[in-house]
């Protein structure tokens, strides 16, 4: 009786256009389907016709200098320089005010407003510890982060697992997630798994792949009740089921190569290609890659693995390194400074620190770069323990934090 | 390569229920198949489920008369003066300690014992004594170039001269023993993330139940254990090899036999997989031997493997598990010194010292089909259709006169 009663309510509120899609897709809710889109039924057999949302309809009015990046799942915010702009989480046991301040702040430059700058529905003002006014957005004073070394640059994300990119999300499918692997982000299924397009389909069109070929690529099934919104749009297949389509391709799984999140074999494989919302950041020239237990690491060319000191990319709070060096700034001699050549360059991620003898030091993230003297062979990563300093991370070829070595992770 | 249809085979559309005159004659057709005699050169395929250390429990812990070894920070509180008490527990205003953070770093500039663990000198290790422990005589009984003195024990099923000096470390360290926090966190992390899961291979099987000449394999899985909805390994299911350029990562082989349905193997090295207590690393153990059981069923089986397991990484991984310890009841530095003493095996050429500790382990098996590079893998639920085959060929069996034991009948089905 409840599923009937469950189904009906459902029925009831398709009919009357109510954002279904939203209570489908477990979005945040915060950008539900706009009435436009909502207005367009999926009703036919090909693309029902889902509208681009830009991101003024959904981010609104942003404080002066204030841009937007987009992303798959959103946008991100980045000041006049295009430097993006962090969120700390620390901040919402202070509401109304930074919890950032002094040493923080120097890391963390606040993105102050002018005197007469005047709140915006979604951003509003703080006043600061020093009298000096702070944008905020959703409540939330926004930063820099000073260790980015170019505009678009990403190091604060994750840092000490409280900083995070300002962002506004737009909802995704139920069926549909974001994932690393070795090509960048990626869509995914609900279990990781990469989702790829066909180069045979094009947007309007019934999908192409059916028969023998569904055997290996599996659609992606969308709700009979999805409305299309955004970049997705539920697509009729010529069985009758409705499938999803991200800007008009419709999606797949390859499901006689991929088996775990970060798989991309279907990545090339007669017109296929994974759906790559952000390629992958460029590696240094000396790079190379080394399979391990933990998955592909970035290693030196001798293939040792390189070490970040101070990312604290293993989703945990920094161990206190010793007790007669309580800021972690006390380097083991186990760790070797990786020294870069006198013409090296920076590229994507990776920059160079100017050492005090002149020499210079790889950096990623702006996080100095080290080899460890306990590795020995390609794929070793002794460097990581379960119980050492967390502020050291192996660097993955996906740019995700290493799996496996902390609780949870 | 035989390819078994899977769910994830299946094009997307609405289930539909499964013909039960479909089923019987997959089945039918199943239970057939595997009548005929084992076919030369097949291959068996086992995961590994469960991988623990061969410490030997006495129903009175008679194995450790004086008692259980104290943890680390015990000892760190026992060393503190009345001040330092008062300091770490804020004038006993708190109850609750940071041990692990606190007693960890008690070396005499603040060092981690554990990552330095001749930073203090503690009191000795107490350790297991016999005469009964789980093992294989790796030295024959007697002193070789190989091995360093050492006392020997009986095995549990009577074998005299078995060494297991892993045993006698660490028998006593409250964690290490079967309710302790060590082995179940290994086979836990193992469980719910797939790290570090060793797959074990029989190739150029003639006879499932008596063969005399085998190849053993032990690789690397890639894939997450598969577990029905009660969390239960569910056995013929697909594990691929782990692999980098087209290669296993993982790839030892040793030979062996088959007797009566046991799985035996020759003394060989081997590198094996590990994961466990967010730790990774692999085993490299010397003079390896196994003995597996397949149960009655071919799904499971139980066995024991025995070797020289290296000190310094046996170290590198009790060193480097820190925060467990809290629980585990460990002691690092004591531990260093007794496994330097203890080792037993492969003395170092220049000093004359034994850099490995003989050892045993207790694991456990499910089927398996293990997919070699190159090869497609099945959904995990394939073993679905297998498990029907395998059930109705022992249906089958059981009721023809002078059909193959039910045991080969099951093996064969596994075969691909």
């Amino acid at each position: 009786m409840a599923r009937v009663r469950s189904l009906t309510w459902l029925a009831v509120a398709a009919a009357v256009g109510l954002p279904v899609f939203a209570i489908l897709s477990g979005g945040d809710g915060a950008a539900g389907p706009t009435p436009s889109a909502r207005a367009q039924s999926a009703g036919g057999k090909a693309a029902a016709g889902a509208r681009k949302v830009t991101a003024a309809e959904v981010v609104g009015a942003l404080p002066a200098g204030v841009s937007t990046r987009e992303r798959g799942d959103g946008w991100g915010f980045a000041d006049e320089r295009g430097m993006t702009l962090y969120t700390y989480d620390r901040d919402e046991g202070t509401p109304g005010e930074s919890a950032c301040n002094d040493a923080c702040a120097t890391a963390w430059p606040p993105l102050t407003a002018p005197a007469d700058a005047k709140p915006l529905p979604d951003w509003t003002l703080v006043t600061r510890k020093d009298g000096s006014r702070q944008w905020a957005y959703r409540g939330r004073p926004v930063y820099r982060y000073a260790a980015d070394a170019f505009p678009g640059a990403t190091f604060g994300d994750g840092v000490d697992t409280v900083w995070r990119i300002a962002f506004r999300s737009i909802p995704l499918p139920r069926e549909v997630g974001l994932g690393k692997t070795v090509l960048g982000e990626v869509l995914t299924d609900a279990r990781g798994l990469t989702l790829y397009a066909s180069g045979d389909d094009a947007p309007g069109k019934t999908p192409s792949c059916k028969g023998e070929c569904v055997r290996s690529w599996q659609p992606v099934a969308a709700p009979w009740l999805a409305q299309p919104f955004a970049d997705w749009t539920p697509v009729a297949r010529d069985d009758g089921t409705r499938q999803w389509a991200y800007k008009g391709r419709p999606l797949y799984r390859h499901v006689v190569g991929d088996y775990a999140p970060g798989e991309v074999t279907g990545n090339g494989v007669d017109g296929w290609s994974a759906i790559v919302l952000e390629p992958a950041p460029p590696l240094p020239p000396w790079a190379t890659i080394q399979p391990s237990d933990a998955g592909e690491l970035v290693a030196n060319e001798a293939g040792l693995t390189v070490y970040a000191h101070g990312a604290n990319a293993r989703g945990q709070r920094r161990n206190q390194v010793n007790v007669k060096c309580p800021d972690g700034t006390c380097i083991d001699p186990q760790w070797v400074p990786f020294i870069a050549k006198p013409d090296a360059k920076p590229i994507g991620s990776w920059t160079l620190v100017k050492l005090p003898d002149g020499r210079q030091q790889w950096a990623y993230k702006g996080n100095k770069v080290y080899t460890n003297s306990l590795d020995k062979a390609p794929g070793e990563f002794k460097g990581i323990r379960f119980g050492g300093d967390r502020s050291w991370s192996a660097i993955m070829r996906s740019g995700e934090p290493m799996q496996g070595v902390s609780v949870g992770g | 390569m035989h390819r078994i249809r899977s769910c994830a085979d299946v094009p997307a559309r609405a289930a539909r229920p499964v013909r039960l005159r479909s089923l019987f004659a997959v089945a039918l057709l199943g239970g057939l198949s595997a009548a005929p005699a084992f076919a030369a050169g097949k291959t068996l395929g086992f995961v590994v489920t469960t991988w623990n250390r061969g410490i030997y429990e006495s129903k009175f812990v008679d194995e450790c008369p004086e008692g259980f070894n104290p943890s680390y920070d015990e000892i760190w509180w026992k060393g503190l003066s009345k001040e330092d008490r008062a300091k770490y527990t804020d004038n006993g205003l708190r109850s609750r300690l940071d041990r692990y953070f606190n007693a960890i770093r008690r070396g005499p500039n603040g060092e981690d014992v554990c990552m330095n663990p001749t930073a203090v000198k503690d009191p000795p290790l107490k350790l297991a004594e016999g005469p009964v422990s789980y093992g294989m005589d790796l030295d024959g009984g007697k002193d070789s170039p190989k091995s360093c003195p050492h006392q020997e024990f009986t095995g549990v099923d009577g074998t005299p001269g078995v060494d297991n000096q892993l045993f006698r470390l660490l028998g006593c360290v409250y964690g290490f023993r079967s309710f302790g926090q060590y082995e179940a966190n290994e086979n836990e992390n193992r469980k719910s993330n797939g790290k570090g899961v060793t797959l074990i291979e029989v190739t150029g099987v003639d006879d499932a139940r008596n063969d005399d000449a085998v190849q053993v394999s032990f690789y690397r899985a890639v894939d997450q254990y598969v577990l029905d909805a009660g969390g239960k390994f569910t056995p013929w299911s697909s594990y691929r090899i782990d692999t980098a350029n087209g290669k296993p990562r993982y790839a030892s082989t040793v030979k062996g036999r088959i007797e009566n349905g046991v799985l035996t193997t020759e003394p060989g090295d081997v590198n094996l997989p590990f994961y466990g207590n967010y730790t990774y690393m692999n085993q490299l153990i010397r003079d390896f031997r196994l003995r597996l059981e397949i149960g009655p069923d071919a799904a499971t089986g139980k066995g024991t493997a025995a070797g020289y397991y290296d000190v310094d990484q046996l170290m590198f991984y009790v060193g480097g598990i820190g925060p467990i310890h809290s629980s585990g009841m460990a002691n690092c530095p004591a531990i260093y010194v007794a496994a330097h003493e203890l080792a037993d095996g492969y003395p170092d050429p220049k000093t004359g010292k034994c850099t490995a500790l003989s050892s045993a382990f207790n694991f456990a098996v499910v089927s398996a089909f293990i997919v070699h590079p190159g090869q497609a893998r099945s959904a995990g639920n394939d073993g679905v259709l297998q498990r029907v085959k395998a059930y109705v060929g022992q249906l089958l069996g059981s009721l023809r006169p002078g059909r193959p034991a039910a045991r080969e009948a099951l093996v064969a089905a596994a075969d691909r």
